[in-house]
Formats: C-alpha cells, structure tokens, sequence
C-alpha cells in the first residue's frame, strides 16, 4: 500500500498535448478511477504511472519516492492489460510465476504466492494449462493473478473488462471490489464505461482532452457535476439539455416560449439548463410536450418526448403508458434539481 | 465421384511431374557405367559404383562438409540479424524506417550476376578469397532480405501489450528477446531458417567464383566440376549419386520440420 502523487505531470508527443499539467493526489488504499472518452488521455495518464510512457515535465511519487525516471518493475506496481497480455507459450503457473522468477525469489516464496494467488481467484485447477486453452473471463483471473503475486503496493488497470460479455462484466466487477477490499491496495483504474467507473471508485477522475474536468466521489460527481461534459456523461439515459432564448430574473424563457423557474443563484450567467430524466416530474400545470417513443426497461419506462421544434428530451418514470405515443403531456422541472451551465460550460456559482 | 477421381488424376500428375525427375536421377546413381545410356525406369544391375566413385575421385565428404558448415553459418547469422534488426524495424519508431525496409528489400532485387564484381572487390580486400568466410557473407545477400522481412512483419503481428507485460514484470531487453520473444517467434524461425538454409546449400555462382581450391567447394560446385576420364565424357553415374547424396539432408530436413514450417509461413494469417 502506497499513496501516489501525480506533481504537475504533463505530457506532449511533439505539439500535441496529450495530457495538460495535471494534480493529483492518491490516498493510500484508494480506489481510483479515471474515466472519459477514447483520446481523453486517461490510458496515457496510466501508463505514465506505469512508467510504460515517460513524462513530458512534472513528477511522480508512489508512497514518499519519486519514480519519474524509475523502470516499471522497480515502481512497485502491478498492471493488468485489456487484452490480458498473457504469456502464450507458458501455462498458466509460468503467466504467474515470472515476475517472481526474473525478481529471483526463492522456489519456496515463489510455490507459496503463487499458490495463494490461485487460491484467491479460483483457477488452482487451471495452473497447468495454455492460456489458449483458457476462457475470457479465466484469462482475466489469470491476469489479475500475475498482477497480485508480485504484491505491488499500486495496482493498475486498463480496461480490464472490456473484452467480457455483459454478463461476466457485472460479475467479474463485484470481485475486483471484493479483492480491493481484501487485499487494502490502492487501485487505479481505467475505463470508458460510466456504470463501472461510478459502481467501483472510491473518487472518480472525468478526464476530457487530457485536462481533468472533476474529482470527486461518483455519487457527487452525479448529484453536482462541476461541468457539462461531467453532467452528460454520466447517467445512462444522459442529462437533458435546454438552451434557453434568454434569462428574466430567475425564469428561463425557451425558443417555444414556455418559462422554467430556476433556483437562487447567479442566473444572469446562465447558457444551458441540464435536468436528469428521473428528476422531471409529470403531470400538473407544466410545459406540454409531445411523446414520439415510449422504451420499456422492465423496472422503469423512458418516455422520448419533443418540446417546442429544438428540444428533444428523455424522461423516465414508470407512470408512463407504453402507448402514449402521439399523445401530449405536461412536464415540470423543479428548480432544486435544475443544473446551470454558463458560457465556458462550468456550473454556475451558488447553483 | 467424377470430381474426385478427376482430383486424384490430378494429383498424380502434379507428383509424377515434381518427382520423376528426382527418380530418374536415383535410378541412373545405381546403375553402372555406359549402361545408363539404355533408357530404364528400373536398375537392371544396381550397385553403389558410382557412389564410391564420387567419394573418391575428390574431396567429396570435404565438399559436403563445407556446404554444411557454409548454410549452417548463414542460417545462424541470418535469424540472429534478422531478429534484432526485426526487434528494430517492427517495433521502434525511428526516421526512415520505411524506406529502410524498402532498402533491404530492394537488395534482393538485384541478379547475383550484377552484384559479382562488386562482391568479389569486396572478398578480396577483406582477404577472404577461396575461404568459406567468403561464402557465408555473400550468401547473406541471399538470405538476409527474406529473413528480415519475414521476422518483421512476424514480429508486428506480436501484441504489444504481451512486451509491455513482461517490462512490467522486470524483464531486461535480453529477458525479452530470449524468453519472450524467441518461443514466440520459434515458427516463424524454422520457416525462414529452412529457406535459408536451402538458399546456400544449392548457391553456385558465388561458390564457383569466390572459391578456387578442391578443399574449399561447396556440393554444387563439386558436381558442376566433376569430370570424366576425357573431357569428351561426362560421367552422369557419378553426378547422379552427387546428386542423390546432397539432396537427401534437404528432404530430411523439411520433413523433419513440417509441421513448424506450415505453421510458421501461415503465422499471422489467423489470430490465435
């Protein structure tokens, strides 16, 4: 166990920018996540840690040590691959044992560990096979195994459950909680899914064009996302968006002409309205609108609706009749639940 | 069943065509003297005359000898550049490795007919004529092209991740190279080794113009000069059991390998 402390990293390939002066500091036994979009910078921003890619300028500590210009094996780190990264020509007891044998351990600490790291991840019937002969999700274990053995103080991973079926996924992602837990490790984790990132972190990173856009725990992140980008992109249908034509005191007037109260804050700043499709409430005096497509989710309803001729907007309510198409209803949005972008897409202060 | 048997017609033809040649020549080894002038697909007579004849009439185990040490010092040279020049072209970016490996791949353009008196400045001012040195580096030429363009493109299909895996569990180049990448590479190895091999094992012209002494040939050479009692003779019993004698370590050995070179020219065809 370590904490790390990313010291004003930047990196560049040449002019581009790929990762812009970035802060951070990791406790030790945290679980992190960074998260965003592909070219977000969030797998450079790993494998810098990694010391698989060297830093443009700034510096990286793990514990008190600073391994800016360290090898990756002499980090005290462990990396678990999207592909698994598995070596193909040794049985799964070599895949694990390597590391222990190039750091020359002695046969018993080695027969030891690896025997405990079987244990842990259920593949003790599988040491003596290929990984050609394995499944993804035993792959997967296998990687985590090579990764466990060497008993890193940092763990790191990159996508590690994108390769698996939806399935196996949900399943494999509650076990890699279960191991954070037991083994008290920091873990940096990297991904593009939203579900994950929230469901494992202990804070989350929103990563967007190599400049972090929040940090902070996943639930206040989703309840006050700092910025746009932050708002749509977690919440799964995303946050609506309304652009009003202009702000009156604390009303919204929108391109339809229908008015929005808004909370008690700066409103004069205010460019873009974002509202969550399970905060909108239906029925009332409201601002009408047309529903074009009811989905069913089983548990809850996503009702598509059209307001005015520039909105489209997802509401999820279960009180929703799957044969509501064409039909209109009435929506309200309560202030309290109102997020306010200004100009540069930042949340509007006292919002 | 037409389709079938028309197939087998086939096959039989393509193999009488690729086989009979070699046939011929094993017959004709066995069979002695001037009566190899009556057209037979059967040895009347067979005897190991001629066999004994070329074992005597020169150095020929010495020929054999050198043929074996030429091709095995070429094959060993040409995996071992080629895997680290592959190492350089097919994983580190640097300036002008395309037109490199375009380079190198231009080099085997050249008929070895234009390339002769150049090479021959070159033995000599390295002191190398009529030595089997000579041999070795200019079969390089022959050998090094294919070697490397194969290792590279081998070498681009192995994951990335798998190096950056074992960089991460403290493997140093030389950990890389020899536990990762050469068990990795082993098919594909064998495969350019073997074309290596052949390569040298039958190369004449170089080993007729670089090498003058009767100690020094090589097997192709050897047989090209074997003579008869006149030199309006040619003793074709003799040049057949040569021949017999040099092609059979070839057949060996491909079959020896079979497997790992299917394996290996098909390598990369279909992800594992």
């Amino acid at each position: 166990m370590a904490s790390v402390h990313l010291d004003n990293v930047a990196k560049h390939f040449g002019t581009t920018e790929v990762i812009r002066q970035l802060d951070l500091r990791i406790d030790s036994g945290e679980f992190i996540v960074f998260v965003g979009a592909s070219g977000s910078g969030k797998s450079t921003l790993l494998r810098m840690i990694a010391g698989l890619e060297t830093v443009s300028s700034g510096r990286i500590l793990i514990g008190d040590r600073d391994v800016t210009d360290c090898p990756p094996a002499e980090r005290g780190i462990s990396m678990v691959f999207q592909s698994y990264a598995l070596y193909p020509h040794m049985d799964v007891r070599g895949n694990i044992s390597f590391g222990l044998k190039l750091a020359r351990s002695s046969h018993d600490t080695i027969a030891t560990r690896v025997a405990r790291a079987a244990r842990m991840l259920q593949i003790e019937e599988l040491l003596d096979r290929k990984p050609a002969q394995l499944s993804g999700g035993q792959r997967q274990r296998v990687a985590i195994a090579r990764a466990i053995v060497r008993e890193p103080s940092v763990f790191l991973f990159d996508e590690p459950l994108s390769n698996l079926d939806a399935a196996l996924r949900a399943h494999t992602r509650v076990e890699i909680a279960e191991l954070h837990r037991s083994l008290g490790a920091t873990m940096i984790y990297v991904t593009h899914d939203q579900i994950e990132a929230m469901s494992l972190a202990d804070r989350m990173v929103v990563l967007k064009d190599g400049r972090v856009e929040q940090i902070g725990r996943p639930e206040e992140l989703y309840r006050r996302p700092a910025t746009r980008y932050v708002g749509g992109f977690l919440g799964t249908p995303a946050m609506n968006f309304l652009v009003p034509r202009r702000i009156e005191g604390r009303v919204a007037v929108l391109e339809s002409g229908d008015e929005i109260a808004l909370p008690d804050c700066d409103t004069a700043q205010v460019k873009t309205i974002g509202v969550r499709p399970e905060d909108i409430q239906i029925g009332g005096g409201g601002i009408a609108v047309s529903i074009f497509h009811v989905e069913e989710l089983g548990e809850t309803r996503i009702a598509h609706v059209r307001l005015g001729n520039t909105h489209e907007l997802a509401v999820r309510s279960r009180s929703i009749d799957t044969d509501a198409t064409q039909t209109w209803i009435k929506l309200h949005f309560p202030a309290d639940r109102l997020h306010l972008f200004d100009r540069d897409d930042r949340r509007v202060a006292g919002n | 069943m037409t389709t079938r048997a028309g197939l087998l017609i086939l096959w039989l033809l393509l193999a009488l065509f690729l086989l009979f040649p070699f046939y011929y020549a094993l017959v004709s080894s066995f069979t002695p003297g001037s009566d190899i002038f009556n057209a037979r697909y059967w040895p009347a007579s067979p005897t190991l005359a001629n066999y004994q004849a070329v074992m005597t009439g020169q150095p020929f185990g010495r020929n054999i000898l050198n043929s074996v040490l030429v091709a095995s010092l070429v094959v060993v040279l040409s995996l071992g550049l080629g895997v680290l020049a592959a190492y350089a072209l097919g994983r580190v970016r640097f300036a002008g490795r395309r037109l490199l490996l375009y380079t190198i791949l231009g080099v085997s353009m050249f008929p070895q007919v234009a390339v002769l008196a150049g090479l021959f400045e070159i033995v000599r001012l390295f002191g190398l004529y009529d030595s089997l040195l000579a041999l070795v580096f200019s079969n390089m030429i022959l050998t090094l092209p294919f070697t490397v363009w194969v290792l590279t493109a081998f070498m681009r299909e192995l994951p990335v991740e798998i190096e950056e895996a074992a960089i991460m569990d403290g493997a140093t180049p030389w950990v890389l190279v020899t536990r990762i990448f050469l068990p990795l590479m082993g098919p594909a190895m064998v495969a350019t080794g073997l074309l290596a091999f052949i390569a040298a094992w039958n190369e004449f012209l170089f080993a007729l113009s670089f090498t003058l002494s009767n100690t020094q040939r090589t097997v192709p050479v050897a047989i090209a000069l074997i003579t008869g009692a006149s030199q309006y003779e040619l003793p074709w019993g003799n040049i057949m059991a040569a021949s017999a004698i040099v092609t059979v370590p070839l057949i060996g050995l491909v079959l020896v390998f079979q497997r790992r070179l299917v394996a290996g020219l098909t390598a990369g065809a279909v992800k594992g």
